[in-house]
């Protein structure tokens, strides 16, 4: 079971995992090339933003070389006059705020005027850019930043020619801090700007004034900047904050200096992270939604398939008619719905069997059938699903139809009228043609059967019994809806009729035959009052409910003597019965002879040898009473010897005599032995079927209680001592002995007496 | 006890082991071993009856039935029983002067193989 669970749950994950992989993996791939495509348009926004920086950094100084120039132009152009120099540099410096100071020299060095707001030149710069500028190498030049009165500054110089002479270089202190104005409208609010002279050293800070003067020098971005190629800063750690930076470093190609983006990468990264994440989590999500689809869709078909499992195990048990109930629209309904017609279906067919094997039973066992009937038309009434049934039999004198007392009071409800005319109604019309008969509808019934009862009966099936061409009798099967009988209900119903009939005749053969062995055994129960002198004889026999063929026989024989004897023969029946009538007759008349019972013995075992084929027997024990002379001289062929319990003994003694049983053995020789008795002497014997009586456990009476009995009744009458064993073994058996009993009780007397109670 | 009759060969000798009751319902198996057990040309058959618990008068006309098959055939039939009561079954009916009873197998065997006297 847990197999099977795993199985199909486990299957379809596995498939579904499976079709997910290349899924999964372009998604890889495409989050992957997304998040490429992410950082390379971060990186190129910040290349974009340092190059704005750049920019604007030189416009900021082309316009400052532009404002020197102008200034220059004017001062060489119209000599002025010194105070009017400062004058215009004053309004300069009011116009570009950023100049801190302006001072225009000769080449030579010789300053002509200065507005240098109380500082003197010296004190401004390097004159880096000144050297540099009457050196003659550049129009303009910057000098490096430094600090001006706290404000960071750098020296600008530009050289004022004419007709291709320098005649003067104006030389300005530039306030870098107007950068600060100037500049963040190049780069993002929460980005820092950094600007780095040509030795790498931090000019300008725009966000962090405090920001180490070699925080940047050591940087390799840095320095290819400061080679003139645009670089990225991928991973900036700040000393003093410990924040990862990344940004872009862009050369200042006028200045030779670098501009520099920064921001933080959590800031940067932050919002890529979280796209990358919910796309992550887009995938994970579909993956999770797949599974649990598998999961359920797993359930969905391993659910059903279990109910069917146990469907066809519970049917397996024995279960049948065991319905699933799978209600579903799918394949696996329709499975459902098959299994359940199947089960239905073999309900039907297990009932059809059981009411058919029902009716084998009853044959065999040798009860009434007639009392049976009604319940196994029962069962074929169930298995055809129909209402109620009834059996007609034939009448074989007068050829009417009637149905047997055995259906009165049943729940079946058969219909009223019992006895029917040969040719008359539904029933009659069967039995008459000797065909099945179909009726679907009452009105069709009633056209056959006027006198129809009541609303009871609307559909029938009437079947002939027949045995061997004769119609027995008609079995019919109603229905109270009016419903359509299928063809193979109808076979099925004939051939529950023909097995019915046959086990109807085969009880009515069996009857016969039994009437016919009683009348043979009738025979052979003795003539009563037959005068015997000096003997009292009482004798019984009881035979099982078989025929069977235990005898006993009391034949006066010449000069006051008197044959006894008991016999048992093997089988029951007619065949029985009349190899005992035989058997009697043949003693009856060897005895007259005179002969010695060993040889009436003999005799008869030679008849019967050469006439019974070997396959049946006869155990029997003959003997010759004398009272006069005292003896009793006896012969045994293969019977249980009798008892003799004398008058002066307290235990009955065993007469043995051995003898081959009669009918086995031609040739067969029986000796004949002789007992001395006395008056008073009992002499008792007896069948198997007495000893062997059984009780509800089991047990069999014995010989040991035969013994028993005689000893305690020894004083009764020969009548009295038969009844009295009679009535133990009854008590002892029951009623139901399976086996004939028969017994004879002999007393010995001084005179005659008459032998009693047969 | 329910009949059990079973058939098995021992050489050239069939042997019956039969157990429980026989009784006119049960002795149709009984006769249908014994015929198996005689199908041979020559039958050498042996009835282990040591658990038997019962047999009536129609298993000994199924006995002496087989004996005379048997004895048509120049073939032998022993019997096997160490119970008192199957015994006296025998001797009552003078049946153990035509069936050899034997205590053991073993002796069974020797007795048909050796060909015993058929009328002791």
């Amino acid at each position: 079971m847990k197999g099977l669970r795993l199985g199909i749950r486990g299957k379809i994950a596995a498939v579904i995992l499976i079709c997910m992989v290349p899924v999964l993996i372009l998604g890889a791939v495409l989050y992957s090339a997304r998040n490429q495509e992410r950082r390379s348009l971060l990186g190129q926004a910040q290349q974009d933003a340092a190059r704005a920086l750049a920019t604007n950094v030189e416009t900021f100084f082309t316009n400052a070389v532009h404002a020197e120039r102008a200034a220059g132009a004017a001062v060489t152009s119209q000599p002025y006059p010194i105070a009017g120099i400062v004058h215009l540099f004053a309004a300069i410096r009011e116009n570009d705020p950023e100049f801190l100071s302006l001072v225009l020299a000769r080449p030579d060095g010789h300053v002509e005027a200065a507005d240098t707001s109380g500082d003197p030149p010296s004190t401004i710069a390097s004159h880096q850019a000144f050297e540099a500028v009457r050196g003659g190498g550049a129009s303009w030049a910057i000098g490096p930043p430094g600090f001006v009165r706290g404000v960071p500054a750098a020296e600008l110089a530009t050289g004022i020619t004419e007709r291709g002479r320098l005649v003067a270089i104006v030389d300005g202190i530039i306030d870098l801090g107007k950068l600060r104005t100037v500049l963040p409208t190049a780069i993002a609010p929460d980005m820092d700007g950094v600007l780095l002279d040509r030795t790498g050293r931090v000019a300008l800070d725009l966000r962090m004034p405090d920001r180490p003067p070699d925080a940047f020098r050591a940087l390799p971005e840095v320095r290819k900047a400061l080679a003139g190629r645009p670089s990225a800063i991928d991973g900036y750690r700040d000393l003093r904050t410990g924040t990862r930076e990344i940004g872009a470093a862009m050369p200042v190609p006028a200045l030779g200096w670098v501009a520099v983006v920064l921001e933080p990468e959590s800031a940067a990264l932050g919002p890529l992270r979280a796209a990358a994440a919910q796309e992550l989590w887009l995938v994970l999500a579909y993956a999770a939604l797949g599974l649990i689809l598998a999961w359920v869709l797993g359930s969905e078909l391993s659910a059903p398939i279990l109910t069917l499992a146990r469907g066809a195990r519970a049917i397996g048990r024995g279960g049948i008619g065991y319905r699933v109930g799978l209600r579903r629209t799918d394949e696996l309904g329709e499975l459902g719905a098959a299994f359940d017609e199947m089960s239905a279906q073999l309900e039907r067919y297990v009932k059809e069997m059981n009411a058919l094997q029902a009716v084998s039973d009853a044959a065999l066992s040798t009860v009434n059938l007639r009392q049976l009937l009604p319940a196994l038309v029962q069962q074929i009434v169930s298995a055809l699903r129909s209402d109620g049934g009834t059996v007609w039999f034939v009448d074989e004198t007068t050829g009417e139809l009637t149905v047997p007392a055995e259906f009165d009071g049943g729940s079946s409800e058969p219909p009223s009228p019992r006895r029917v005319q040969p040719g008359q109604g539904v029933v009659g019309r069967v039995a008459a043609r000797g065909r099945t008969l179909v009726i679907a509808e009452r009105e069709a019934l009633r056209a056959l059967d006027p006198d129809l009862p009541g609303e009871g009966i609307q559909s029938a099936v009437s079947v002939p019994l027949r045995v061997g061409g004769r119609v027995i009798g008609v079995i019919q099967v109603f229905s109270k809806r009016p419903r359509e009988f299928r063809p193979e209900e109808v076979r099925l119903l004939e051939t529950f009729a023909d097995r019915v009939a046959l086990a109807v005749d085969n009880a009515r053969a069996y009857e016969r035959q039994q009437g016919i062995a009683g009348v043979i055994q009738e025979a052979l129960v003795p003539v009563p009052s037959v005068h015997l002198p000096g003997l009292a004889i009482a004798g019984r026999y009881q035979p099982s409910r078989e025929v069977g063929g235990d005898f006993y026989a009391v034949l006066p024989l010449h000069d006051g003597q008197a044959g006894i004897a008991i016999a048992d023969v093997s089988g029951k029946g007619i065949p029985a019965a009349t190899l005992s009538a035989r058997c009697r007759y043949l003693l009856e008349a060897f005895a007259m002879d005179r002969r010695a019972p060993g040889e009436v013995l003999a005799r008869l075992n030679d008849v019967f040898a050469k006439g019974t084929a070997g396959d049946m027997f006869v155990s029997l024990f003959y003997g010759v009473l004398d009272p006069e002379a005292g003896t009793f001289r006896f012969s045994n062929a293969g019977h249980l010897p009798p008892l003799l319990l004398p008058v002066d003994s307290s235990v009955p003694v065993s007469l043995d005599a051995r003898g081959l049983l009669l009918g086995v053995d031609a040739g067969a020789r029986y000796a004949t032995t002789e007992a001395r008795i006395a008056p008073g002497d009992l002499i008792l014997l007896f069948t198997d079927g007495i000893i062997e009586a059984r009780n509800a456990p089991g047990e069999q009476f014995g010989e040991w209680r035969l013994r028993a009995l005689l000893e305690q009744w020894r004083g009764a009458q020969p009548d009295e001592i038969v009844d009295r064993i009679m009535e133990a073994v009854r008590a002892w058996g029951g009623n139901g002995h399976s086996d004939d009993q028969a017994f004879v009780i002999a007393r010995v007397l001084r005179g005659a007496t008459s032998i009693s109670g047969l | 006890m329910e009949l059990q009759v079973e058939v098995r060969s021992n050489g050239d000798v069939s042997v019956v082991d039969v157990a429980g009751e026989v009784d006119l319902y049960t002795v149709p198996r009984l006769e249908e071993a014994l015929t198996r057990a005689t199908a041979a040309a020559q039958p050498f058959v042996v009835v282990n009856l040591t658990r038997a618990t019962y047999l009536d008068s129609t298993a000994l006309r199924v006995l002496t039935a087989v004996r005379k098959r048997v004895q048509e055939r120049s073939g032998r039939i022993a019997l096997v029983t160490t119970q008192p009561k199957i015994a006296k079954l025998f001797t009552i009916t003078g049946l153990d002067q035509l069936f050899p009873l034997c205590a053991t197998e073993g002796e069974a065997f020797e007795r048909v193989r050796a060909g015993a006297p058929r009328n002791p």
